[in-house]
C-alpha cells in the first residue's frame, strides 16, 4: 500500500500531467468512422449519447459508495467509467478512474473525496468537449 | 418470382456490461459481416447458451456483474455442444496473470482495453480462423 506522502506526490503527479494532456483525444472517436454502418445512425453520435447517459449513473454509483464506505462496489464503478471513457479518448477521466479504482479496492478513503471531485471536474470538461462534437457532426 | 440463396450471417455472442463497448463491438461485428447477439452481463450469456450453441464466436468482458467472463468460458468448456465456439476474452487489465488464466480457462484470444477497430479487426479474424478442425482439434491460442 501506498504511504501517504508518496500518495499525495502521486496526486500532485496527476495534476501536473493534466497540463501537457488534452481532455479528450478526438482521434479516438474519429477512428470509430471506419465501422460506420451504411443506413445506420452517425455511430459517433450514438457513442457520445450513451456516454452523457454513462458519466452521471457511475459518478453517482461512486459518491454513494463513498458515503457507504463500500470499497469494492467504489472501484467497480471506477473501473466500468475508466472502461468507456478510455474507449472514447477520455483520457484525463479514464486516467483518475484509475486511481479511484486503486485507492477504492484497497480501501484508502483519506484521498478520495478531493479525487471524485477532481473526476467530476474532468467529466464536465470531457462531456463537454463530446458535445460540441456531437453538435458539429449533427449540422 | 426468384428465390433468395442468401446465408443468414453467422452469430456472434458478446457480453459487456458497458453501454458504450456494447456498442462499438456490435457495429465491429456487423461491419465484419456477422450477426451480433448482444447481452449486459455473463448470466444472460450464460441463460442464452443453455439453449442456442449456434454461434460462431463468443466476445466476453472480463469483469462483469453477476457472472463474469471466465465463468461463461468455464462453463462452455464443460459442454460439448459448446466447447467448439472460440472466445475472445476483453479486460481493461493487461495482467499476464489475468491472460494466464484465461487462457486456462478456455479463452482463444486476449485483448486489453482500449483498442483501436484495427486492434480489434486483427484480433478477431484471428478468432474466427480458429475453427475447429472435423476432428476437433483447434487451432493454437494467441494474446493481442
Amino acid at each position: 500500500m501506498l504511504s501517504d506522502t508518496r500518495l499525495t506526490a502521486d496526486i500532485f503527479q496527476l495534476a501536473d500531467s493534466r497540463i501537457f494532456r488534452d481532455p479528450v483525444d478526438l482521434s479516438v472517436l474519429a477512428g470509430y468512422e471506419s465501422i460506420q454502418l451504411d443506413g445506420e445512425t452517425d455511430l459517433v453520435v450514438e457513442l457520445i449519447d450513451l456516454y452523457f447517459d454513462e458519466v452521471p449513473r457511475r459518478v453517482q454509483a461512486m459518491r454513494e459508495a463513498m458515503r457507504l464506505t463500500d470499497g469494492k462496489s467504489l472501484a467497480s464503478a471506477a473501473h466500468a467509467l475508466r472502461g468507456s471513457s478510455g474507449n472514447l479518448g477520455a483520457l484525463q477521466v479514464a486516467q483518475i478512474c484509475t486511481e479511484i479504482e486503486g485507492l477504492g479496492s484497497v480501501e484508502k478513503w483519506s484521498h478520495l473525496p478531493s479525487l471524485l471531485s477532481w473526476l467530476e471536474l474532468e467529466c464536465e470538461i470531457a462531456l463537454h468537449i463530446f458535445m460540441q462534437e456531437r453538435r458539429t457532426r449533427m449540422r | 418470382m426468384q428465390l433468395s440463396t442468401r446465408q443468414p450471417s453467422p452469430r456472434v455472442l458478446i457480453a459487456d456490461d458497458d453501454p458504450v463497448m456494447r456498442q462499438i463491438l456490435k457495429s465491429m461485428i456487423m461491419k465484419e459481416g456477422y450477426e451480433a447477439v448482444v447481452v449486459e452481463d455473463g448470466r444472460e450469456a450464460y441463460r442464452i447458451l443453455q439453449s442456442d450453441a449456434n454461434f460462431r464466436g463468443g466476445i466476453f468482458d472480463m469483469m462483469m456483474p453477476h457472472l463474469q467472463g471466465l465463468d461463461v468460458i468455464s462453463y462452455m468448456r464443460t459442454e460439448k455442444r459448446l466447447r467448439r465456439i472460440p472466445v475472445l476474452m476483453i479486460s481493461a487489465e493487461s495482467d499476464l496473470k489475468l491472460m494466464a488464466k484465461s487462457f486456462v480457462a478456455g479463452a482463444t484470444v486476449f485483448l486489453t482495453k482500449p483498442f483501436t477497430p484495427e486492434q480489434f479487426r486483427a484480433t478477431f479474424r484471428i478468432l474466427m480462423a480458429n475453427q475447429p478442425t472435423p476432428l476437433g482439434i483447434s487451432q493454437n491460442d494467441y494474446a493481442i
